[in-house]
C-alpha cells in the first residue's frame, strides 16, 4: 500500500500486483509516457498468459508480446511515427499472423467507453451505431441494441472493462501515493484508474506528504496500490516537460524486432542483461532533456 | 518558385481546410498536422485544431514526428480528453477528421485491420483503425491522405472494412466517408450524389494514364484536366520558416524531389 510501499522495489510490486493471467491496462500513447520500466520488469519476471488492453502504445505491447508474456491483446492502433517514418510493430504482427495470440481489435471510443462503464460501475454502455464496420462481425461481445426510448435509434453496446491492473508512468507522487501527471488535462487517466482493480504507478520523483497542491493531484492516493520511484521510467519514450523521445534507441529496437532472433538478442542485451531500469538507462544513455522555447 | 513534393502535399491538404472549422488529427499523422498548422497560419486563422492528446491549438516548441508527442501540449489554448473529442463529434460539434487507410475502396471505405481471409490468423496484420469506424460518420467531413498511390492500396473491394465509407446498403444509418482523397499522384473528390470518386486534379508532372493504371477502381474524369494548385510563396515561407524549420517533412514524405 502507498503508505508502506515507498521503498518497495518495482520487482516486488510486479510480483504482487501482476500475477500470470492478469488483465493489464497499459497507459501512454504513441511515443508519450509509456510505462516502459514496468513493462521491462514484467518481462524480467517472465509473466505468462497476460491479457492486455491497450491505448495506442505499440512499443510496450510489442515487447510484452515478443517476450512471450501475452495470450490476448485488445487494441485499436499499434504503431507510431519516428524520424524514420511509420513504425509497424513487428513482434505483434508476427504473433498474430502465426496465430500465437488472440487479437481483439476494437475502436478507440469503444475502449474508452468500456473503461468509463468500468469506472461508473455499470455492466455495459451504449455507444453510437457504427454498423458497416466488419469489426462488429469479429467482436461477438459487441451487440446491436435499439434505444428503449426510441426504437429507431440503434446503438452498439460494449461490455464494461475493469482490468486487473493499470500500468502508468507519471511525474510525481507524494508519500501517501497521490499522483500528479503533469499534462494540461490528464483526466481520462483518472477514469482508467477508477476502472482498474489495482493501480501501479511509476514516477520520476516522490515528495513529502503535503507538498503537492491538492488541485494538482490527478489520481488520489486511495485509488493507488503501489508507487515506485523510477527516474526516466518512460524512456525510450518521452515525458512531458521532462525528457524527449529517444528515436535512436527506438530504431535499435525496431531493427532487432524484425526477426525473432534479433528480438531475442535485444531481450538478452537490454532487458535480461540489465538488472533494473537504472541499468537500462546507464546502457542506452539518459534521454535528451526536454526542449523548451527560448 | 521552386518547391518540393512534401511541400506540395502539405499545401494541398491545407487548402482543403476552411476557416472556422474544428479539425482533428489522429495517430501517426504528422503530415496532416503540418497541413493543419499551415491552414491556420494562412487562410484559416479561426480554425480550431484538436490533437489526439486532447489539446486545442498547441504551438509546439519543437515540431514532433509523432502526433502523440508531448510537444503537442506546448502552449495549447486549452485541452479536453481523448474520448471527449468523440463525445463532441457525436453531438455534431466537430467538423473535419483526417482518416487514412492502408487500403481504400471505391466507396471510400478504409481497411486498417487485416489482409487475408482469416481474421484470427491474417496474412498481414495491420495496425488497427483507431477511432475511424465511428469518426468516419460522426465528423461532418473526412479527408484522407494516402502515400504510394497504387492498385494494391486503391482497390475495387476491400477484404475487410474497418471504417465504412459511402456504401449504399447501410439502411437508415448515418453515412460517412472521405470527401477528399489526396494521394502522391492526384486529388480525388467523392460525390455524395453520384457515389463515385471524381478526379479533381493531377499533381504537376503526373499524367492521367499513370493515375488510371495505378488505381484499382473506376473514377470519373472531367473534360478538362486540372493540375493541382502549386504552393504559394506565402505558404512556402510560413512552412519553411515557422512551421517546419528543421525540415522533418522530407524525412516523412520520402525523397525531396524538387518541382520547378
Amino acid at each position: 500500500m502507498p503508505d508502506s510501499g515507498k521503498e518497495t522495489s518495482l520487482n516486488q510490486v510486479i510480483q504482487q500486483l501482476v500475477p500470470d493471467g492478469s488483465q493489464v491496462y497499459c497507459e501512454g500513447i504513441l511515443a508519450n509516457r509509456l510505462p516502459m520500466a514496468a513493462v521491462h520488469e514484467i518481462i524480467r519476471a517472465r509473466r505468462r498468459g497476460l491479457r492486455l488492453v491497450s491505448a495506442p502504445n505499440g512499443l510496450a505491447i510489442d515487447q510484452l508480446i515478443g517476450a512471450g508474456c501475452v495470450e490476448e491483446v485488445e487494441f485499436y492502433f499499434l504503431g507510431f511515427m519516428t524520424n524514420k517514418g511509420f513504425q509497424a510493430m513487428r513482434r505483434f504482427r508476427s504473433a498474430v499472423e502465426a496465430g500465437r495470440i488472440r487479437a481483439k481489435e476494437s475502436m478507440g471510443y469503444a475502449v474508452c467507453m468500456a473503461l468509463r462503464a468500468g469506472a461508473y460501475g455499470i455492466p455495459f454502455i451504449p455507444i453510437p451505431d457504427f454498423r458497416g464496420s466488419d469489426l462488429l462481425n469479429v467482436r461477438d461481445d459487441y451487440r446491436i441494441m435499439s434505444s428503449p426510448y426510441n426504437p429507431d435509434e440503434m446503438t452498439v453496446i460494449v461490455p464494461a472493462l475493469q482490468p486487473d491492473v493499470l500500468l502508468l508512468h507519471a511525474h510525481t507522487a507524494d508519500e501517501h501515493g497521490n499522483v500528479v501527471l503533469d499534462e494540461p488535462w490528464p483526466m481520462f487517466t483518472l477514469t482508467t484508474a477508477q476502472a482498474c482493480q489495482r493501480v501501479l504507478v511509476t514516477v520520476e520523483e516522490v515528495v513529502e506528504a503535503g507538498k503537492l497542491g491538492s488541485s494538482r493531484i490527478t489520481i488520489p492516493h486511495f485509488l493507488v496500490d503501489a508507487v515506485v520511484k523510477v527516474p526516466f521510467g518512460a524512456a525510450p519514450t518521452a515525458l512531458n516537460k521532462r525528457y524527449e523521445v529517444d528515436d535512436n534507441h527506438i530504431a535499435v529496437y525496431q531493427e532487432s524486432a524484425k526477426t525473432a532472433e534479433g528480438f531475442a538478442q535485444y531481450l538478452d542485451e537490454y532487458i535480461f542483461g540489465c538488472t533494473d531500469h537504472e541499468a537500462f538507462i546507464d546502457k542506452i544513455g539518459q534521454p535528451r532533456e526536454w526542449i523548451r522555447g527560448s | 518558385m521552386r518547391y518540393s513534393f512534401p511541400e506540395l502535399i502539405i499545401s494541398t491538404l491545407s487548402s482543403q481546410l476552411r476557416d472556422g472549422e474544428r479539425v482533428f488529427t489522429g495517430v501517426a499523422s504528422p503530415v496532416q498536422m503540418m497541413a493543419t498548422f499551415l491552414a491556420k497560419a494562412t487562410h484559416a486563422p479561426n480554425l480550431l485544431y484538436f490533437t489526439i492528446l486532447g489539446t486545442v491549438d498547441p504551438q509546439p516548441f519543437r515540431l514532433p514526428y509523432s502526433t502523440g508527442s508531448p510537444h503537442l501540449f506546448d502552449r495549447c489554448a486549452n485541452a479536453i480528453t481523448f474520448p471527449e473529442i468523440f463525445d463532441l463529434a457525436n453531438r455534431g460539434r466537430m467538423d473535419v477528421a483526417f482518416l487514412g487507410g492502408v487500403q481504400i475502396d471505391k466507396f471510400g471505405s478504409l481497411n486498417m485491420s487485416v489482409i487475408g481471409n482469416d481474421f484470427s490468423r491474417p496474412k498481414v496484420r495491420l495496425p488497427g483503425g483507431a477511432g475511424g469506424p465511428l469518426m468516419i460518420r460522426s465528423f461532418k467531413r473526412v479527408i484522407s491522405w494516402r502515400s504510394r498511390h497504387s492498385q494494391r492500396c486503391l482497390v475495387e473491394q476491400l477484404p475487410f472494412t474497418t471504417s465504412p465509407g459511402w456504401i449504399s446498403d447501410l439502411k437508415g444509418q448515418r453515412h460517412g466517408g472521405p470527401d477528399v482523397l489526396v494521394t502522391d499522384l492526384c486529388v480525388f473528390k467523392f460525390s455524395r450524389t453520384t457515389k463515385h470518386f471524381h478526379l479533381e486534379s493531377i499533381h504537376p508532372e503526373i499524367d492521367l494514364d499513370t493515375v488510371k493504371s495505378q488505381t484499382g477502381f473506376l473514377f470519373r474524369t472531367p473534360r478538362r484536366q486540372a493540375i493541382t494548385r502549386e504552393p504559394s510563396e506565402n505558404e512556402l515561407e510560413i512552412l519553411r520558416r515557422y512551421i517546419d524549420p528543421n525540415n522533418i517533412r522530407d524525412d516523412l514524405l520520402g525523397s525531396p524531389k524538387v518541382i520547378q
